[in-house]
């Protein structure tokens, strides 16, 4: 068996765990709540208090612990009785530290050059995105990836704000990924009921 | 370096270099853990094939079987021990490319 046969094995049994939308339109939840939340925050800020919006914070973190959970229910409802069960190995710990280091590095750079906040931020989801696309041969990530940066250029020379642009990007971003998300779930589920008659 | 060519292919590791049992270890490489439907549908084999094959890798240590609730229903998983997983990567790294270039 060649190497490209083993390969297109490999792509095709990750590439299930993307195939029915599940996963992307909760990441695109959380990132759209994070980004919505930390929004609206901003517009009232001092007029809401500190400890309301710390428990909001709490509950974001609470939020993030449930996806995965949420994730699982939801294939074992809609996707696994079609597709047989498969859980996608996590990244490894050289990966993800890997991860860490270029996004503090980015994140570092925010601080010696505070005015470029809107581009930087817009590179870091750009970079975040872009390690998803790579890792799972996505390539509407790839997209995603273009417009967080672009979205970050943007608004660093409309002069917005560098707080309220992270957010907005986090905003669109989430919103556009929770689309997708359910626009692949709804073909997904198109498809199923079209095989399965 | 045809003896070394002919020292490694008889040191070929003869349970994983076999197409039917190749698929799945590549199936399993990227995943927690699987079911026989899931395995059934991204290689192709039969159901008995499969069966059988992920049988002779348990053997072997290379893979892990049990039976266990995916919500309400009972389910069989397998899931590459690391022992597999190594010789998958070693078979990738050193053999592979051997085979393809010798045939």
């Amino acid at each position: 068996m060649k190497r490209e046969q083993l390969n297109g094995i490999r792509k095709k049994a990750v590439a299930t765990w993307w195939d029915d939308g599940i996963v992307e339109t909760a990441a695109g939840l959380g990132i759209l709540l994070i980004g919505g939340i930390g929004l609206l925050g901003y517009l009232v800020e001092g007029k809401v208090s500190p400890w309301l919006y710390a428990l909001f914070i709490l509950l974001m973190v609470a939020l993030a612990f449930a996806v995965r959970k949420a994730v699982m229910w939801a294939k074992a409802r809609w996707a696994w009785p079609h597709t047989g069960y498969a859980v996608v190995k996590g990244r490894s710990a050289r990966k993800v530290l890997w991860g860490f280091v270029v996004v503090l590095l980015l994140l570092s750079s925010a601080f010696v050059f505070p005015s470029y906040l809107p581009t930087i931020g817009g590179a870091i989801g750009a970079t975040i995105l872009l390690s998803v696309a790579l890792s799972y041969g996505l390539r509407r990530f790839y997209l995603l990836a273009a417009l967080s940066l672009l979205l970050g250029v943007l608004f660093q020379i409309t002069g917005l704000e560098g707080k309220m642009s992270i957010y907005a990007i986090l905003t669109v971003i989430g919103a556009l990924e929770m689309v997708l998300g359910v626009a692949r779930f709804v073909r997904f589920r198109r498809e199923v009921v079209r095989n399965e008659g | 370096m045809k003896d070394e060519i002919y020292s490694k292919l008889a040191s070929l590791n003869r349970l994983i270099n076999e197409p039917a049992r190749l698929a799945i270890m590549a199936a399993l490489y990227d995943l927690e853990e699987a079911d026989f439907v899931f395995l059934h549908r991204i290689t192709g084999l039969t159901r008995g094939n499969l069966s059988s094959h992920i049988y002779k890798l348990a053997e072997g240590g290379y893979v892990e079987v049990e039976k266990k609730f995916i919500g309400k229903k009972p389910t069989t998983v397998c899931r590459l021990t690391e022992r597999g997983r190594k010789a998958f990567e070693e078979y990738l790294k050193t053999l592979q490319p051997l085979i393809e270039r010798h045939t």
